[in-house]
């Protein structure tokens, strides 16, 4: 795969986990990162680590909820490095639970950060793609998407990605703006090492691989897409989750 | 793909040629393998002028027999096989009424017998080494095309030979994922500048594929980068799938 020199990129959520690893493939590569998160102890520590590695990088702290957040970091982000080229729609949370136990705010919460934030992001610096004659938009989706018991708002949310995925690529496709999705499968978080070893079994015996992806599998996927030589992929679900996907259950 | 030994079956059409030249740019330790010879022996030759590690094999595929012993000679002269590529492709549907159960059969014969006979063989050193890559190249006609039934059921057939071998291997080291190409001019399917012109103004990104584009795909999932990812289908189609419901 080609460098990302010169290229500017958006990844949301990349104060930690597969969002952070992708962050620094990409600046690995050559790319200028902008860090986002919510927590800004978490921002910051991200913005050191990589600044100490001699990687161009700033960190915003914004709520991607929220529409004037989101243009405020765009607006900054591109007055520090000229441009954006490149958007990971990463930032994602989950409340799950049964039907019955789920409340509305679970459900707004869920949405609106793996959703809504996505729109608003993609909104605002699509313009700024345009204006560069192309860009790359590679959003964070989950395996999940296709269903799972307890999993509502999540699973709707995701699938929602899918459809804002698609829709984006039909309208800027002409604009040599590639839009796709990557859905992860099962991925080794801190929260995976927590759980008791018979649940982890449960979980792995489901798994045709018989293990658990690691972020570095989310981020090598996503470095596929944004590539110069990805021009011709738009509008896919890429699944990266051992073969899961492939069978139901 | 360092160093890996890469069977590239139907090495001399313009994908497979495409995808020759890329993995020879990785590194790869090629085996060009098709039943042209002629043809083949210029992608050879393109291939070996880039300073490539590469070999090549006139195989006549039909023969199950000869595509066993092309196998067995790579094997014990390389003593591993780390990726096969199924670029075969017969485009060569019908409408109804010229269809006879002859061109039914040829279809198949052409399309999907080398590909299940070269897999067949190649699988047992994959799981012996415990690691494999197996890209097969498919057509987004799969999802029907019109006066191209026998060639569209014929690529279908690669749909469900690929998530089967995917479940079945999935824990011998071996991925096994498919590439669907969609309208992407060649040498083997030609065009007018109109019939260009107009072909990409259908599709969202306006312009027709190149087999660069598909070869691009084939070196990420013939890759270890791809490790995590098995049985899938990787649309290379300049968005044109979205229309469909199968495609996601």
């Amino acid at each position: 795969m080609a460098g990302l020199q010169g290229k500017v990129a958006l990844i949301t959520g990349s104060a930690s986990g597969m969002g952070k690893k992708t962050a620094q493939r990409l600046a690995e590569r050559g790319a200028k990162i902008v860090i986002n998160d919510i927590v800004s102890e978490k921002v910051d520590q991200t913005v050191q680590e990589f600044s100490a590695q001699g990687f161009e990088v700033m960190g915003v702290v914004a709520d991607i909820c929220k529409t004037s957040a989101v243009q405020e970091m765009v607006k900054s982000a591109v007055e520090r490095f000229g441009s954006l080229d490149i958007l990971v729609n990463n930032a994602g949370m989950e409340r799950a639970g049964a039907l019955r136990n789920l409340s509305e705010q679970d459900w707004d919460l869920t949405v609106n950060v793996n959703l809504k934030g996505a729109f608003l992001c993609s909104q605002a610096v699509h313009g700024h793609m345009i204006e560069k004659g192309g860009g790359r938009i590679v959003n964070i989706a989950s395996r999940a998407w296709l269903g799972g018991a307890g999993q509502a708002p999540y699973s709707s949310a995701k699938a929602g990605l899918v459809g804002l995925t698609r829709t984006l690529a039909l309208e800027l496709g002409r604009k040599g703006v590639t839009v796709n999705c990557i859905a992860p499968g099962l991925i080794h978080t801190p929260m995976w090492d927590e759980l008791p070893e018979k649940n982890r079994n449960g979980f792995l015996a489901k798994q045709p691989m018989g293990k658990i992806g690691e972020d570095e599998d989310i981020a090598n996927a996503v470095l596929f897409f944004l590539d110069d030589e990805a021009s011709f992929i738009t509008g896919q679900v890429f699944y990266v989750c051992g073969g899961r996907s492939l069978f139901a259950g | 793909m360092k160093d890996r030994t890469a069977l590239i079956v139907g090495a001399a059409n313009d994908i497979g040629g495409a995808i020759s030249v890329k993995f020879a740019g990785r590194g790869a330790r090629l085996v060009l393998i098709d039943s042209d010879q002629q043809k083949l022996e210029k992608v050879f030759a393109k291939v070996a002028a880039a300073g490539a590690k590469a070999e090549c094999i006139a195989v006549d595929w039909a023969n199950s027999a000869a595509v066993t012993s092309a196998v067995d000679t790579i094997v014990k002269k390389y003593g591993a096989l780390d990726i096969l590529v199924n670029a075969i492709d017969q485009r060569d549907g019908v409408p109804i009424t010229e269809g006879t159960v002859e061109t039914w059969e040829r279809s198949l014969k052409e399309n999907i017998t080398p590909l299940v006979s070269f897999s067949l063989n190649v699988i047992p050193v994959m799981r012996n080494q415990k690691y494999g890559r197996i890209v097969n190249i498919g057509s987004l006609e799969y999802l029907g095309t019109p006066k191209q039934a026998n060639y569209s059921a014929a690529k279908s057939a690669i749909f469900g030979l690929t998530r089967s071998f995917a479940l079945e291997l999935a824990k011998d080291g071996i991925t096994v994922n498919q590439i669907l190409k969609g309208d992407v001019k060649t040498a083997e399917c030609p065009l007018s500048p109109e019939e260009e012109e107009k072909g990409a103004a259908q599709l969202p990104v306006q312009r027709l594929g190149k087999p660069e584009d598909i070869a691009y795909a084939a070196a990420y999932l013939a890759s270890g980068l791809s490790g995590y990812v098995t049985g899938q289908n990787l649309i290379v189609c300049g968005g044109k799938s979205i229309y469909s419901s199968m495609s996601a």
